[in-house]
């Protein structure tokens, strides 16, 4: 199985759910939780865990050989991104521009473009100490980046027989990435009006690109019945409601598992795996 | 001309909550929404679109079929593994993977793939009851550059001189990477929206990097401070090992999410104490930023 846990903006509970399902059902499968929000992975958090790999996360880039350029401008001109330019010094890279597309290089008439790695991230990897079966695998994009796909590709490349994936947020190219390669998605939202809007949003793309998906709605209570009418009018399945609950709020502020503190969240987890299980997972 | 960019690493810590509330009480402003992926700040402030533009992110490469002659050079060229083959041998592009190189368009020895611009999101100029509103919205699974953002910013910048607006005031995109990046570089400051909890407090962290790394001065603001006591007390370590000060704490309260349904800024009908609150923070930012 490869589930992914999506939301349509961050802060919906889509690492909560992600850590204790995974938590959950690690304790009778392994299970290898991929937290994809390179941008601010927080699912290990969760755990106490030990780091037993920590990996460079690298693009390609174009490294101009000056002695071979005659200034043609080709290259420069060919870039879309506008990562090159030419100047008194001959042609200059702006490394956080480029896309790695080797473009630059195919035009190149002198061959005066060769490619370098650039470290842009780190994959790590945990062992979680008080779930051994747990494997939790962490992309972390560099400060000051700004190009996260790499990063994701390179942490979904970890997916095992089972998998979890804690998403992105949005509803963009990286969470379109995340999402191809997943049997099945689930979309964590709030009910209010914000989380509506942007339910709204993550469900035109997860139809786009022909996924089928079932709702979580979290903090349930808290809000209005909004998004529960809206995925009745769509056929859209919740399968699970979450309630809104001050101790359950505590909890997470405080790096724990809910699975750990409160047997009716532990339930709803055991209903939840139970569901995906039973759906020839 | 200043802006105030509100930020905070992590989704969900309340800051469109927060702009809209402030922008009830702004004078001389123009509001922008960066969140171009999720924008919710529509949500509060009920903007009238006086304008809608369309917003082009980049070019794509389509390949015509007819001139396709399947030989397959463009599939191997492409990093983004956007090219494929169909079952009756003829490539094509899957525009949702096409980052727009321009790579296969210059290659193809038949000239069969077009390479134009195309419109991924659309930028609104609106009213509001207290002053215009940018915002945008990037089409879903598009590329989220901080192009949109860009725009967005340029808008407001553009509109808030024509109208003779002395402010900005803006709610900034979620994250860490480039739309946030996008979403700062030359505000006069930012205002990041933390709460006290793990996640949040991780996020936070990242955010003053960043902010440190661009020079840009940076206020703290605890949202839903009451949450857990540790971990707010951690906020106030960070801040005071960054030097960046905290205007302030704002305590969980259900008048947020009460006002938020109703359509409504917390400050135009929420609790009074809320409204204190905020008409307090105003000053202090109004300060620090003079």
């Amino acid at each position: 199985m490869n589930l992914a846990i999506v939301s349509g903006k961050g802060g919906t509970g889509k690492t909560t759910v992600a850590v204790n399902l995974a938590a959950y059902m690690s304790r009778e499968r392994d299970i290898r939780l991929l937290d994809a929000d390179a941008e601010e992975p927080n699912a290990v958090l969760f755990f106490q865990a030990d780091m037993s790999r920590d990996m460079a996360v690298s693009v390609m880039v174009p490294e101009i050989l000056h002695e071979k350029c005659t200034r043609c401008r080709k290259c420069v001109e060919m870039c879309e991104y506008n990562a090159l330019m030419m100047t008194r010094k001959g042609v200059l890279l702006s490394p956080d521009l480029c896309h790695s597309c080797g473009a630059c290089m195919y035009v190149c008439p002198e061959k005066a473009i060769l490619e370098k790695f650039r470290e842009t991230g780190r994959i790590r990897e945990y062992h979680c100490k008080a779930y051994p079966r747990l494997q939790v695998i962490e992309g972390d994009l560099h400060r000051g980046e700004s190009r996260v796909t790499p990063v994701i590709d390179d942490v979904l490349s970890y997916a095992g027989p089972c998998t979890i994936i804690d998403a992105p947020p949005g509803t963009s190219c990286p969470v379109v990435e995340t999402v191809k390669h997943a049997d099945r998605v689930l979309v964590v939202t709030e009910s209010t009006p914000f989380g509506l809007h942007d339910l709204k949003g993550v469900a035109a793309m997860l139809r786009l690109i022909r996924k089928p998906f079932q709702v979580v709605i979290n903090r349930h209570g808290q809000g209005d019945d909004g998004v529960e009418n809206w995925c009745k009018e769509e056929g859209i399945p919740v399968v699970l409601k979450i309630p809104f609950r001050e101790d359950y709020a505590r909890v997470i502020a405080g790096g724990g598992l809910l699975i750990e503190h409160f047997p009716r969240f532990r339930e709803d987890m055991a209903c939840l795996a139970k569901d995906l299980c039973g759906k020839g997972l | 001309m200043k802006e105030l960019v509100v930020i905070s690493g992590k989704g969900g810590t309340g800051k469109t909550s927060v702009t809209g509330a402030l922008a009830v009480l702004w004078d001389h402003a123009v509001f922008a929404d960066c969140d171009v992926d999720a924008s919710n700040l529509p949500i509060l402030l009920n903007p009238e679109i006086r304008e809608k533009l369309p917003f082009s992110g980049g070019k794509k490469a389509e390949i015509v079929e007819d001139d396709c002659t399947g030989c397959g050079l463009c599939e191997s060229l492409c990093r983004f593994h956007a090219i494929s083959q169909e079952d009756n041998g003829i490539y094509q592009v899957d525009p949702l993977a096409c980052e727009g190189c321009g790579l296969c368009f210059r290659a193809c020895p038949m000239d069969a793939i077009q390479f134009e611009p195309v419109v991924n999101g659309e930028l609104y100029i609106s009213d509001t009851a207290w002053g215009e509103l940018i915002h945008a919205e990037l089409y879903p699974g598009e590329e989220n550059s901080g192009k949109l953002v860009t725009a967005v910013r340029q808008k407001a910048r553009e509109t808030a001189g024509a109208k003779g607006k002395s402010w900005i005031l803006t709610d900034g995109a979620p994250g860490t990477g480039c739309p946030v990046i996008a979403s700062l570089t030359g505000a006069s400051g930012v205002l990041i929206v933390t709460e006290p909890g793990v996640s949040a407090i991780h996020d936070l962290e990242r955010i003053l990097e960043l902010t440190k790394h661009f020079s840009i001065p940076a206020m703290i603001l605890i949202n839903k401070a009451d949450i857990s006591p540790e971990q707010k007390e951690r906020i106030r370590d960070i801040a005071r090992r960054e030097k960046v000060t905290v205007l302030g704490d704002i305590p969980y309260h259900p008048s947020f999410t009460k006002s938020q349904i109703k359509g409504k800024p917390v400050t135009l009908d929420g609790a009074p104490e809320l409204y204190r609150i905020f008409e307090h923070l105003k000053q202090l930012i109004l300060e620090k930023l003079a």
